[in-house]
């Protein structure tokens, strides 16, 4: 991680860094676009659950192409 | 029956969570954890002193161990996760390092029994130092706006996306990392010292019960309690590799090139 923090060299054994910012990519995803998709619903009047639902799935997505943009060779 | 057993031994019966909030042993905010501390700061200094007070080609033993702790942090920590440019920060390290497994081990050490770190507010410092420093070092070596920039704009992604993943690279970034670096040293360090409170006075209600076979039975418990407490000195060690490793991740991310 010298030079370039997104790309792991071969001989890297901090499974810990990479195993953590995985699950933190997840968590953070779902949780900052859970809360924006609840906000958005609250202001636009949705039915319960549905701006959380769709901002969680939302996260949820992001994350996953978070993690594979930052942390892929 | 058995409250009163316990309470005989002059443990606080129930225990609680608040039995964590230790009282003020010699004026305001001077608690056994602040004792600890200071003594955890008293035996790192005596022992680097000692070791390299008549440095020798020939390391003795003293020079030896401390020798061999600073080679671990710089080696297997600061050069495993930032490269050449670890080196300079290796000192910091071991002292992190060093502060944090003795306040651990402190968990275990007979007549002490608790680690400070079972406190949140000192994992929290700990943590406010790390944040503190690598958002110092980012910006200072790149500047902020490049800082901001290398955080939480990702190359090569069409820009329509980047309103999805700015926030959540801000969340991690600069929220959950100091986060569960205090909460992951605290948690380990509570649980930890909540299994031997279980198991060992757990041992002590079965033994002071009327039923022979549960009196019996408190031997497990107690087995129990010393197999945990080998098995917490191991925890101890690790959190302090942990909370370091994880420290030269975060300075190394901050220390590296744009794109």
């Amino acid at each position: 991680m010298a030079d370039n923090p997104h790309r792991r060299s071969p001989d890297e054994h901090s499974s810990e860094g990479v195993a953590g910012a995985v699950l933190g990519y997840l968590l953070a995803g779902i949780v900052v676009w859970g809360f924006l998709g609840w906000l958005a619903g609250e202001f636009l009047g949705l039915p319960t659950g549905v701006g959380i639902a769709v901002g969680m799935m939302l996260g949820a997505a992001g994350a996953i192409y978070l993690i594979m943009k930052r942390l892929s060779a | 029956m058995s409250g009163q057993f316990i309470a005989a031994e002059g443990l606080p019966w129930p225990p609680k969570v608040d039995d964590f909030y230790l009282p003020d042993l010699a004026g305001p905010f001077v608690t056994k954890f602040t004792l600890m501390v200071w003594l955890a700061v008293g035996i790192l200094i005596i022992f680097f002193m000692a070791s390299y007070r008549n440095p020798k080609l020939v390391p003795s033993k003293g020079q030896w161990y401390a020798e061999s702790i600073y080679g671990l942090v710089r080696d297997n920590i600061a050069r495993e996760q930032m490269g050449k440019d670890g080196i300079r920060f290796a000192p910091y390290f071991t002292v992190l390092f060093c502060f944090i497994a003795v306040t651990n081990l402190f968990g275990v050490t007979p007549g002490l029994q608790i680690s400070p770190n079972s406190h949140i507010a000192f994992p929290i410092v700990l943590a406010a130092i790390t944040y503190v420093m690598y958002l110092y070092i980012g910006v200072r070596k790149q500047g902020l706006g490049r800082y901001l920039k290398q955080s939480l704009i990702i190359p090569g992604v069409p820009w329509p996306m980047h309103f999805l993943l700015i926030p959540i690279e801000f969340l991690q970034n600069f929220i959950n990392r100091p986060v569960t670096l205090a909460v992951r040293l605290f948690a380990n360090m509570f649980a930890g010292h909540l299994i031997l409170l279980v198991f060992t006075v757990g041992g002590f209600v079965m033994l002071a019960s009327d039923n022979i076979f549960v009196q019996v039975t408190s031997i497990f418990s107690f087995l129990m309690a010393i197999l945990m407490a080998f098995f917490e000195v191991l925890v101890a060690l690790l959190q302090a590799y942990v909370f370091v490793t994880l420290t030269a991740n975060y300075i190394g991310t901050s220390l590296a090139d744009g794109h």
